[in-house]
């Protein structure tokens, strides 16, 4: 792993086209701005992580889609 | 004259975060009277996702489409655009929950799609389905 010292408004470049600002420091917090051509995708790690997982949870369900259809009409009438 | 659209042969592109191999997707109504469909791959049959809208869960849903992902999806109006959220089914159901932080953008014209993470939004990958409807019960 490479690690550069930064300072508030100075910036990395990687391969020419990303370029990733130190906009702000506030104790424990850094706030970045980054600007990159439109193909690639920027992600909070940790949000990126649940939705990978979220999606797998979701796989495959195996539901009962007749049960879940049942339950869903019962609840909508007690809802309303 | 009603356009075409596209459902049974969706091109999500890889975007579908951890099943980046999978490509092609169909989706499906699920028949009956209720907000469900089936969001089915067309290179792994057994792999399938039951969505739902997004505003169906939560009516004050709102997030802004990119100019970006728009030109990429080809997007010319807000009628050519389904948004879908992936359910994850519980027992008992009361317990499902909805990804609403990463909707499913879908050009129904074209048959083109992404899933994106929406940044700096207040939902969640885990909301919980029906709220409302389970403060009546």
């Amino acid at each position: 792993m490479l690690i550069l010292s930064r300072r508030r408004g100075q910036s990395i470049v990687i391969n020419n086209d990303i370029e990733i600002f130190v906009t702000a420091i506030e104790g424990e917090q850094v706030k970045l701005g980054i600007v990159a051509p439109k193909e690639f995708n920027i992600a909070r790690k940790e949000v990126l992580e649940e939705v990978r997982l979220t999606n797998n949870m979701s796989l495959n369900a195996h539901v009962d889609l007749e049960d879940l259809k049942s339950w869903s009409l019962r609840t909508k009438n007690t809802g309303e | 004259m009603q356009p075409e659209i596209n459902l049974s042969n969706i091109d999500f592109n890889g975007s579908i975060f951890g099943f980046e191999s999978l490509r092609y997707f169909a989706l499906e109504k699920v028949e009956g009277n209720h907000p469900f469909f089936l969001l089915k791959s067309k290179e792994r049959e057994e792999f399938e996702f039951v969505v739902i809208s997004p505003f169906e869960v939560d009516q004050k849903y709102e997030f802004q489409l990119t100019e970006d992902l728009a030109r990429e999806l080809r997007i010319e109006s807000p009628h050519d655009v389904l948004v879908f959220s992936i359910m994850n089914v519980r027992k008992p159901f009361e317990e499902s929950t909805v990804n609403m932080i990463a909707p499913l953008i879908i050009n129904v014209i074209h048959g083109l799609a992404r899933q994106i993470i929406l940044n700096g939004s207040p939902y969640q990958a885990q909301s919980r389905l029906f709220p409302i409807r389970n403060e009546g019960a």
